[in-house]
This record gives structure tokens, C-alpha cells and sequence, in this order.
């Protein structure tokens, strides 16, 4: 093979990588509020307290059924299992130092939709939707956002057709569903502008 | 570099570039430490506070969102205002998030930079002043300075002032009403001004009152006014209004008499002598006009003989009628005299004690009459005052006369302490700035008038490093009479502690029920008077400077006040109402000076007075009395608008540089209109930004009117049926809800309360001089202002004119996008992250009321903070318009459904309905037969704007409605 032709082999490879990643970005953009898995402050498993200790989501998270966001625990409320649960264990040690220095633990956003949408998670919890519908099997997840989130695996997957993970959250999706809920016989609104104001 | 080198760098970046774009930025949130009971995020707390933009003393409550103010709007439970709020009550936001606002103490030496301070080392330096000349028995050179402060935070003063034995307190309202109170003592022997029962008046005669602009109370007399004067309300009142200028209050009346400036008292007192002569007033008030040549008063007021007749017939006939004055630009050496006079119209119509009501005074009656505050001015000229404490809210530099010099005074103070929490005149003179909070940031009262005491509660956490003034002046006045704390004068930790010690007797362990509601409020028992009948020998008003000028009118400005709420970009961008010009300042001229002159809209104009002069560029008025020229006060920019808004021009724009210091001599008031001015043409040129090209309809009937008769006629027995609209295409359907507004062009006065409401709620930027003049301003709701009628005479219309709704829209078929569509509930939705920015939908919108982002537009930090987070901010190249504030639709259907109901009338109401003082616009479900909007688009006066090009619009105006006699 002569040096041109290695260019050349090279500059077809680079440009079929630049392909799949305009796309993977792309199909991300249309899922941009996929769970992105992230390192957090403290390892909080999901799993443990849903899974193992059935706690209600929105014991933790309970904004949720008054306010457009969901909300996080104070640290205060972490503190109050914690304080004896598991207080010895390394990340318990940490979460009981953000309490004693009064400071807020500085999570990591993993879900995030983009700023022109409106999203209340109020309407849905009256609609007794289930926190899973949009979240994934938040119950299994020991990092949250680690197996749904988009990962080369997963753009591949995306791109011959596969729905791995949890579920996108782009708008198609969520039309989809209230469509089938309208056809339920329930009201969940279509109208651009009640997502988009 | 060769082709293949560079596909290949390129192909590599963009690799680069494709993979890098993938990650977002890490974004981290925050959970509280310890749960706020008070703070769901997300979910929106109020607080009740008292607006103190102006001494008016309106209720607000303040919308907070995670711990900051995004939004305010009229306490629906405070009596002043019932729920309405005015712009500047709309705009004190821009005040508490302003990107000038300063920082922390600082101390300055005399000529340098102000240098930051440590609040313990400022305070010190205060305190050991103010003891050492306490201790040296010089407490007299101790001078406090407040605006009007009728609650305890005046109180604390008093005795702050006591305990070191300073001089008395001088509180400056540069809009002081005195000759109402002279008049008053006068005539009725009691030093106050009362309240004026608008709502009870047949008729209302107006010498010059602006009410609907800053006149005493503007929101409660606009509301009140309404009730007597709109005829939805059924009472259909008259309004005449006396005013050798046309301004807003004027454009409002039914009929506007122009006069000679400084005539008023005399034209009072002929309409008086006519009521006396046709029997139509007691005989003991004869003795008051005997002087009155009714001939000699119709030549000298320039009214003719006619009108003083006819006016004298309508007041006189009304049961009650109301007589009112003492606006700010025709309070002249005569000021008292105008009083006396327009005293004895109500006496002699017997509307005091029924329009006319001692008992619940207003505040205004404790303000410092201007004769104290010029002695003050020379005593500080005088070196006899060593430190000098100006509280919050007041600018003397600016807001009084250059004849008083107050300058050149305050530069002999050795010490002069500034409250402020942002830069203005003053504060470049004072030595030690100790930033006060803002009002929302604060504890307090404040009585407006007697019987209401309003609460003001913090809001939010204080943005910048402010400390209240009472807590300061406690720990300074401590320090000074080497006081501990708790012991001594002045015990109180902090002023909270005091305010709350202070409201215990009267709340009586309900503090929280009284914040709650935002005041305590009762009644006053009136309180009877009997008047007095002075002779009047009725003089005009005496004028300085050269006596073939023209008479300056320096008028109190709708949307600056006094100048203290022109820090506001909203406030400088909403267009004043009558002249529709933003930003800048202007001198204006009769049409005839101006042909005289051979000057055009912007040509610039030297103004002179003997004590100064401005250079402004002129508004042509085809209204303005000849003779006179008219210029706005309280006009100035704060350092951050230039260059970003407008040009770094930094010409003064302020009339007071023109005005002596003259005073009216029995009332001690400062007289506005003191000086005759000559004008001189420059030859440069500074356009204004004018937003409304004609005020002519041109026979478009845009704003349409009925004659009263007509419209009671048609009230009555319901108008004729309306010609079925031909259509092409089926109706819509709605499945749930269709909203829709009715707009009452009757009712409206034209504030602009609402465009700032609207810009407020959803977060309309500013786009300054130069863009606005070029038609870029982004406004989603205008108000036109329609003229008919001779120019001497015009009958005025104000359209607020927003997003019609139509039905068949011509905006949306022209998207290629989609963008632009209609909903299943009647609005026209525009979804911004599919707006491409064609402009297509802009250009076929007959209204022109779709907006485009033509650049991305800066919200200069902290101003971020008080975006509404319901509403999207949109970027460069997105077209947007008014939504019926989409996002209190959804909301108010939120809570509808929680509670298992369908929304009912009232449940929703946008930002512009909400404050609007006059209640001219209703919003509502047009479906539902009995809600108040569909019963308004019922109405025999109900029309829609450009109906003729078939769009059918979700919004209906009422007619205006025109008095016979007008």
C-alpha cells in the first residue's frame, strides 16, 4: 500500500468516525435528558435504599408531587436515618461531614431536560404515574444513571434500532405516551405550549 | 499546506469538536442543609410588603422563587391600592437587582474614588464624629435628612435625633403638597390633606391635578376615579381638567380646558362668581368674589367667558362634585391662593365632608415644607452643620432647585453620611456611604393615610452586603453616648426588635395574621369642618427671567417620579403615554415657537433660565399652550445604561438646573413654575426615540367611541344584530376551555402600568435607545394613544394592543415551521425551539405585534436573578409575542385539577389584568356564557380591531364613551 493510499484509508476512517459521532450526538441530542452516569460526591446506591429497603421515592424526594421539580433530600432528612444506620461506613462518614460543616453535598445533575421545556413532576405523580415510567428501574441502579445513560454501547445499539437502557426522554417519547393515555380516556395535554412557554 | 493536509487537520478537529460537544458541563444542585418550611423550590411564596417607590404607600405582595423576588403585584387587601400597582410599583425590582446597586460600606476623600470599608470601621468613623460634637455641646451641627417616613423607622429617627440632640428632622418629598395643607389651615383650620372620595363625585374639576400620574396617590385616585367616571361601572362622571398642558390626566377628561399657566386661582374663583351670581352657591361666599371681574378673568385665563359659565353649571349641579389641585408643574408663587380658591368651589358646592374627607389625611401632610429644607440649605452654607445623615430615597442634588445651590452647600459639610443604596448625585458628595437595604430586603411600616398602617416584611436575603438604617444608626447612636447595648436611649439590638416591641400593642400577638394581610387597617372617623370665606384677590402666578420668554412647566414624570425610580431600564424603555418617546428627555414646544424657531422633532434646543440652562432636544406639541414649553422631571440615567443603552451623552436632563429657589410664601412650597425660559436653536440634532409615528387613525377606527346617549340607548335596549361574519372556513372547535380578553378602551387611562407588568412576568428584555428608535424594542404589549378632534381640543383614546389570538391567524400559515400555530383553547401558540426566524409571521401580522430577537439581549448581573423561571428567555433569532401569560393558564389549570374541578372565572389572570389600576382588562373562558369576559365581548360596545380583514380575534374592546358636551 503506498503512503497516499494510507491517507486516504485514513482520512475514510476518520470521516466514517466523524459520521457515527454527528449522529450518536445527535441521537443524544434527541435524548438529552438521558441519565448520565457521573462521579458524585458520595456514592449513593439506589439500589440499597429502593431496592433492598423499599423506601417510597418520594420519601427522599418529596417535592415531587407539589412542585415542578422533584427535590432532593436535605442533608438534615439523610441525617436522620444516618445518624444510626450505617454510620460507620466510609460514605456514611462523609455525608455526616457536610452535616457537621453545615454545607450541602454538591450532587451531580444526571437528569436534565433542556431549558425550553417545562416538565412538572407534579402533574404526573396525580396521574399515579410511577417514578420508573421515566427514571428506569431506578431500583437495580447502584450508580444511578450508569446503565441507561448514553454510552458508546448504547448509541450503537440506537443506531441499528435497539432501545437499550432506560427510556429516552425526548419529546417523541413522551407524545407517544400521552397519546396512549388520552386513549385511555384520560387528559394528558398535547399542546406544544404547555411544555414550550 | 497542501489540499490533503488540510482535509486532514480539518477531518481530525472536527472529530475533535463533534466528540468534545458531546459532554456537557457538569451541573451540580444543591440540597438545602436543614428544610425551610417557608421554601419548596419550585413552588412560588409570597410575602406582603408595602411598596415604597413613592409616598403613596401602595400594598404589594412579592412573588419568591427558591429565596428571591421575581415578581410583584398589588396586595388585593390593602386599601390604597386594592390589588393594582402602578409601573414604578411594577419596576422596583430593577431597583433591587440593579447592577449599579453598591457593594458594601465605603469611605471617600473629598475629590478621590470612594475606597471600601469594613462596616465596623465606617460606623466608628460616624460615631466618633457625631460624639465628639455631642460631647462638645455642638449637636445643633448635627442635621438628619429622610424621605417621608410616617412609620416607626421616622419615629426611631426622632429619637435618635433627641438622644444626641441633633436638630430636627427635615423629611424631603421634593412633591410636598404644601399649599394644600396652607389652603387648608385657611380655609378649614386644619393643617392637613384629606381624602378624596373620587368614587362619590358626579363630577370632577381638575386644576391641574395629574392624579392618574403622581398626584397624591395615583393607583387608589386612578381606581377611584374609574368607578365615578367609567360607564361599565354605570356612573358615567364627568372629568374636566384644567391644565395649560396636555398631560395624561388631561388626555383623560372629558373635557380639557387649556389655560394661561398660573391662572388657575382666578379661573376658580370666576367659576365661583358664576355659581354665586346664578344662585347656585350660598350668598355668604359672595363676600370671597366681589373682586372677581368675570370679563377681566376670561382674558386673563384665556378660557372665554362661555366656559367659566358652563363649567360653573356642571359642577355646580353636581351632587357631589369634587374640586381638586396642586399638581406639581402649576404649583406657583400663588400656589395657596389656587387652594383657597378651589377650598371654597367645594365649600360652596357642598362636597366637603362628601368628597372632600378630613380624618383620613394622607401621609403627605407630615413632609417638611420646602421653606425648612432651604434653610437647612443655608445653615449647611452657613458652616454651621458639621455632619449631615441623608437617609434612603432622597437625592437633594438633584431633585431641588439650582437657585438653592444645594451643591455648592453640602461640599461645607465636613461629614456628610449617605443611607443610599445606589449612586446618584448626592452620594458622589458624601464622604461615608452606608448602603441601606432595599424596601424588599427590610423591615418597616408605613401609614399612607390615617387608619392604614402597612407592614413591610423582608422578602428575600439582602443581595449586597446593605445593613438596615435603623440597625446602623442604633449601633452608631450607642457608640456616640457611649451606650451599651440594651441600656441608655437607645436599648434596641436591631431595628426589627424595635419595630416589633413597637407593633405589639397593636397587633397584639397576631404579628403574623397582620403580615400576613400586609397591615393593619382601619377607619377614620371623619372629622367635620367648617370653612372659613376669605377674600381673594386672585393674582397670577409671579414669574422670574426675561419677560418676553416662555413659561417653563417642569412636570413630576408618570414613570420617574421625582427621578429616584429612573435607575429602571423598564421604566426608561416604557413610552411615556402621550409624547411615545423612551429613554431620552425632551423640551417641549407649541407648535407655533417651533415654526417660529424653525425647529423640527429633535433638533436640539438650549434652554436658559437666569439660573441655568439644558440642552434638550425638542417634541413639537401641537397641544402645548403658546407661550409655555414643557420639559419632564426626575429624567436621569444610572452608570450602567450608558453606553449600553443609550449614548455616553452626560448632558444634564434635568429641569430643576432652570428653576429658582422661589417659594410660595404662605405655604412655604416649592414653586415648579417660577421662571420664564428663552430657547435657543443649536443647530445639532438628537433624535428621539418616538414609538408611535402618528397619532392619527387615519379613519382606520382602531379605537372607536359612542356618544354617551348612544351608549345607554344600547345598553338598554341592546344594539342591532350584527351582520353575520361571511366565512370560508368551518368554526374552530374547542374542546375545553377558550380563552379570551375584553379590554374596556372606556376605562383605560393609559398608565403603562401593564407593558411593564408584561415585561416583568415574562422576562421581556431591554434593547435601549438606538434599537427601539429603529422599531426593535420588544415589548409584548403596547399602548396606543389615538387622537381625534381639533388640536386645542382632542378627545384622547388608549388602546393596549397586544396579540389579538385570532382565529384565523394570518401569522401562521406563513411559518414554514410550525412555530407559529393555534391550540385547542383559542391562543396562537409560538414554540420557540422551533422558531427559525424567518420574520415571515411578523411581517403578516396586521397588529405588528410579534417581536424579534434581533440580537441575543444581556440581562447585566444580578438583573438574571429576577427572570421568571416559568418562562423560557429567548435567544437570537426566535420571533416571540404575548401568550395570555400561557404559563398562568397551565398553572391555574394545575390547580384546578388538583382540586378535581374545572377552572372557574377569575381562577387565571395574566400579569397585565392584574395590575391594571382601572380593571380594564378582563381575561376568561370565552365558552363560559357567565364569565365576566364573555359577558364584556357581549356588550353593545364590544368591537374588534381591524374586523374587516376577517381574523377574528380572541380579543374584544369596548368603545370608549364620549360626553355629549365634550
Amino acid at each position: 500500500m503506498s503512503g497516499k493510499a494510507a491517507v486516504g484509508a485514513l482520512g475514510v476512517v476518520l470521516l466514517a468516525v466523524l459520521i457515527f459521532l454527528a449522529i450518536s450526538s445527535w441521537s443524544r441530542q434527541s435524548s438529552a435528558a438521558d441519565a448520565k452516569p457521573s462521579v458524585q460526591p458520595i456514592n449513593f446506591p439506589h439500589s440499597v435504599h429502593v431496592g433492598t429497603y423499599k423506601m417510597d421515592c418520594q420519601y427522599c424526594h418529596s417535592e415531587a408531587r407539589r412542585s415542578e421539580y422533584a427535590g432532593l433530600p436535605s442533608v438534615e432528612r439523610c441525617m436522620g436515618c444516618h445518624k444510626i444506620a450505617a454510620a460507620d461506613k466510609p460514605e456514611i462518614k462523609k455525608l455526616a461531614a457536610y452535616h457537621a460543616d453545615k454545607k450541602p453535598i454538591p450532587w451531580v445533575r444526571v437528569n436534565k431536560l433542556p431549558e425550553f421545556t417545562y416538565f412538572p413532576h407534579k402533574a404526573h405523580i396525580r396521574a399515579n404515574l410511577k417514578c420508573q415510567t421515566c427514571h428506569g428501574a431506578v431500583e437495580t441502579m447502584t450508580t444511578f444513571g450508569a446503565t441507561t445513560g448514553p454510552r458508546v454501547t448504547n448509541d450503537l445499539l440506537y443506531l441499528v434500532g435497539l432501545k437499550p437502557g432506560g427510556p429516552p426522554l425526548s419529546m417523541g417519547w413522551c407524545i407517544e405516551c400521552h397519546r396512549e393515555q388520552n386513549a385511555a380516556g384520560k387528559q394528558a395535554p398535547l399542546d406544544c405550549v404547555t411544555c414550550h412557554h | 499546506m497542501n489540499r490533503r493536509d488540510f482535509f486532514k487537520i480539518v477531518t481530525a478537529s472536527g472529530a475533535a469538536a463533534a466528540s468534545g460537544g458531546c459532554q456537557q458541563a457538569t451541573e451540580t444542585i444543591l440540597p438545602l442543609v436543614v428544610p425551610n418550611d417557608q421554601i419548596v423550590p419550585g413552588v412560588a411564596s409570597w410575602y406582603a410588603t408595602v411598596c415604597r417607590e413613592c409616598p403613596a404607600g401602595c400594598g404589594v405582595i412579592a412573588r419568591n422563587r427558591e429565596g428571591r423576588v421575581v415578581k410583584l403585584e398589588g396586595n388585593p387587601d390593602h386599601p390604597v391600592n386594592e390589588g393594582a400597582l402602578c409601573l414604578r410599583g411594577q419596576a422596583a425590582l430593577q431597583g433591587l437587582y440593579h447592577p449599579d446597586r453598591l457593594s458594601g460600606p465605603s469611605v471617600r476623600e473629598a475629590g478621590g474614588p470612594a475606597k471600601p470599608i469594613l462596616w465596623d470601621a465606617a460606623e466608628k468613623l460616624v460615631a466618633e464624629r457625631i460624639g465628639a460634637l455631642r460631647a462638645a455641646g455642638k449637636g445643633r451641627a448635627i442635621a438628619v435628612v429622610s424621605q417621608l417616613e410616617t412609620g416607626n423607622l421616622g419615629a426611631l429617627l426622632d429619637r435618635w435625633i433627641q438622644a444626641l440632640g441633633a436638630r430636627p428632622r427635615v423629611t424631603l418629598e421634593p412633591f410636598g403638597y404644601e399649599s394644600i395643607r396652607a389652603a387648608n389651615k385657611i380655609t378649614f383650620n386644619r393643617d392637613a390633606i384629606p381624602h378624596y372620595a373620587f368614587e362619590d363625585a358626579e363630577v370632577v374639576l381638575s386644576f391641574g391635578a395629574d392624579f392618574v400620574e403622581t398626584w397624591l396617590s395615583n393607583v387608589n385616585y386612578t381606581r377611584t376615579f374609574t368607578r365615578m367616571h367609567s360607564f361599565r361601572d354605570g356612573r358615567a362622571g364627568t372629568f374636566i381638567h384644567v391644565e395649560p398642558r396636555q398631560s395624561l390626566t388631561a388626555a383623560n377628561a372629558d373635557e380639557w380646558v387649556r389655560n394661561v399657566p398660573g391662572t388657575e386661582a382666578m379661573l376658580a374663583l370666576a367659576i365661583l362668581r358664576v355659581m354665586v351670581d346664578e344662585g347656585a352657591a350660598d350668598k355668604r361666599f359672595a363676600e370671597a368674589v366681589a373682586q372677581v371681574d368675570l370679563k377681566r378673568a376670561a382674558e386673563e385665563t384665556g378660557v372665554g367667558l362661555p366656559t367659566i359659565k358652563r363649567l360653573a353649571k356642571v359642577f355646580a349641579h353636581a351632587k357631589p362634585g369634587l374640586a381638586i389641585g396642586g399638581g406639581v408643574a402649576v404649583t406657583g408663587s400663588n400656589a395657596t391662593q389656587t387652594q383657597v380658591a378651589i377650598n371654597l368651589l367645594n365649600a360652596a358646592a357642598g362636597n366637603v365632608g362628601k368628597t372632600v374627607r378630613f380624618g383620613p389625611d394622607s401621609a403627605y401632610g407630615k413632609v417638611t415644607p420646602h421653606a425648612e429644607v432651604a434653610a437647612l440649605a443655608r445653615a449647611m452654607a452657613g458652616g454651621e452643620i458639621e455632619v449631615l445623615v441623608l437617609g434612603g430615597g432622597v437625592d437633594p442634588v438633584f431633585t431641588l432647585p439650582s437657585g438653592l445651590k444645594f451643591a455648592d452647600a453640602l461640599r461645607k459639610v465636613a461629614l456628610v453620611v449617605s443611607f443610599a443604596n445606589l449612586p446618584d448625585q448626592t452620594t458622589e458628595l458624601a464622604h461615608v456611604s452606608l448602603p441601606d437595604t432595599h424596601w424588599l430586603e427590610s423591615w418597616g411600616d408605613y401609614a399612607p393615610r390615617e387608619g392604614v398602617l402597612g407592614l413591610l416584611q423582608p422578602t428575600m436575603a439582602p443581595i449586597r452586603d446593605a445593613r438596615p438604617m435603623g440597625d446602623t444608626l442604633l449601633r452608631i447612636g450607642r457608640v456616640a453616648l457611649g451606650a451599651e447595648e440594651g441600656k441608655g436611649p437607645l436599648p434596641w439590638p436591631t431595628f426589627e426588635q424595635y419595630l416589633k416591641a413597637a407593633w405589639e400593642p397593636l397587633v397584639k400577638g397576631q404579628l403574623e395574621a397582620a403580615l400576613r394581610r400586609g397591615g393593619l387597617f382601619g377607619e377614620v372617623a371623619p372629622v367635620a369642618v367648617t370653612a372659613k370665606v376669605t377674600a381673594g384677590e386672585p393674582a397670577p402666578a409671579k414669574l422670574e427671567g426675561d419677560a418676553g420668554g416662555l413659561t417653563l412647566l417642569a412636570y413630576p414624570s408618570l414613570r420617574f417620579y421625582d427621578g429616584r425610580s429612573a435607575v429602571s431600564s423598564w421604566l426608561q424603555e416604557a413610552p411615556d403615554s402621550i409624547t411615545q418617546a423612551v429613554w431620552d428627555a425632551w423640551v417641549e414646544v407649541p407648535e407655533e415657537t417651533a415654526k417660529k424657531l424653525g425647529v423640527a422633532q429633535g433638533d436640539m434646543l438650549a434652554v436658559k433660565s437666569p439660573h441655568g440652562s439644558l440642552e434638550l432636544p425638542a417634541y413639537i406639541s401641537p397641544t402645548l399652550h403658546p407661550g409655555t414649553v414643557a420639559i419632564p422631571l426626575g429624567h436621569r440615567y444610572s452608570p450602567y445604561q450608558r453606553p449600553r443603552y443609550v449614548a455616553a451623552d452626560l448632558r444634564s436632563l434635568n429641569p430643576m438646573a432652570l428653576l429658582p429657589a422661589t417659594a410660595d410664601a404662605t405655604s412655604g412650597g416649592l414653586a415648579f413654575m417660577a421662571v420664564k425660559v428663552t430657547l435657543t436653536k443649536l443647530g445639532t440634532r438628537r433624535p428621539l426615540a418616538v414609538l408611535q409615528a402618528t397619532h392619527d387613525q387615519d379613519d382606520r377606527e382602531l379605537a372607536r367611541h359612542v356618544d354617551l346617549r348612544a351608549a345607554r340607548e344600547q345598553a338598554l335596549r341592546g344594539k342591532g344584530p350584527a351582520e353575520a361574519h361571511v366565512t370560508m372556513y368551518d368554526n374552530q372547535k374547542y374542546p375545553g376551555y377558550r380563552w379570551g380578553m375584553s379590554i374596556d378602551v372606556d376605562a383605560c387611562v393609559g398608565c403603562q402600568a401593564c407593558v411593564v407588568a408584561c415585561q416583568a412576568e415574562n422576562n421581556v428584555p431591554v434593547v435601549g435607545k438606538a434599537s427601539a428608535a429603529y422599531g426593535r424594542q420588544l415589548h409584548w404589549m403596547r399602548l396606543e394613544r389615538w387622537a381625534e378632534g381639533s388640536a386645542a381640543h382632542p378627545m384622547n383614546m388608549f388602546l393596549p394592543m397586544l396579540c389579538q389570538h385570532c382565529e384565523v391567524a394570518p401569522c401562521e400559515p406563513v411559518c414554514p415551521v410550525y412555530a407559529a400555530y393555534r391550540t385547542d383553547e383559542g391562543l396562537n401558540g409560538q414554540v420557540y425551539n422551533r422558531c427559525v426566524g424567518t420574520r415571515y409571521c411578523g411581517n403578516n401580522c396586521p397588529y405588528h405585534v410579534r417581536r424579534f430577537n434581533w440580537f441575543q439581549y444581556e440581562f447585566p448581573a444580578p438583573l438574571e436573578v429576577q427572570l421568571n423561571p416559568d418562562v423560557t428567555v429567548r435567544q437570537l433569532g426566535v420571533m416571540e409575542k404575548c401568550t395570555m401569560c400561557i404559563q398562568r393558564i397551565v398553572a391555574g389549570k394545575d390547580r384546578a385539577r388538583d382540586e378535581k374541578r374545572s377552572v372557574r372565572d377569575g381562577d387565571i389572570v395574566p400579569a397585565c389584568q392584574q395590575t391594571c389600576p382601572t380593571k380594564a382588562i378582563t381575561f376568561g373562558n370565552l365558552k363560559d356564557d357567565a364569565s365576566e369576559a364573555a359577558k364584556l365581548a357581549r356588550s353593545p360596545r364590544a368591537y374588534h380591531v381591524l374586523d374587516e380583514i376577517g381574523t377574528r380575534p380572541s380579543v374584544t374592546y369596548l368603545k370608549k364613551v364620549v360626553r355629549e358636551h365634550a
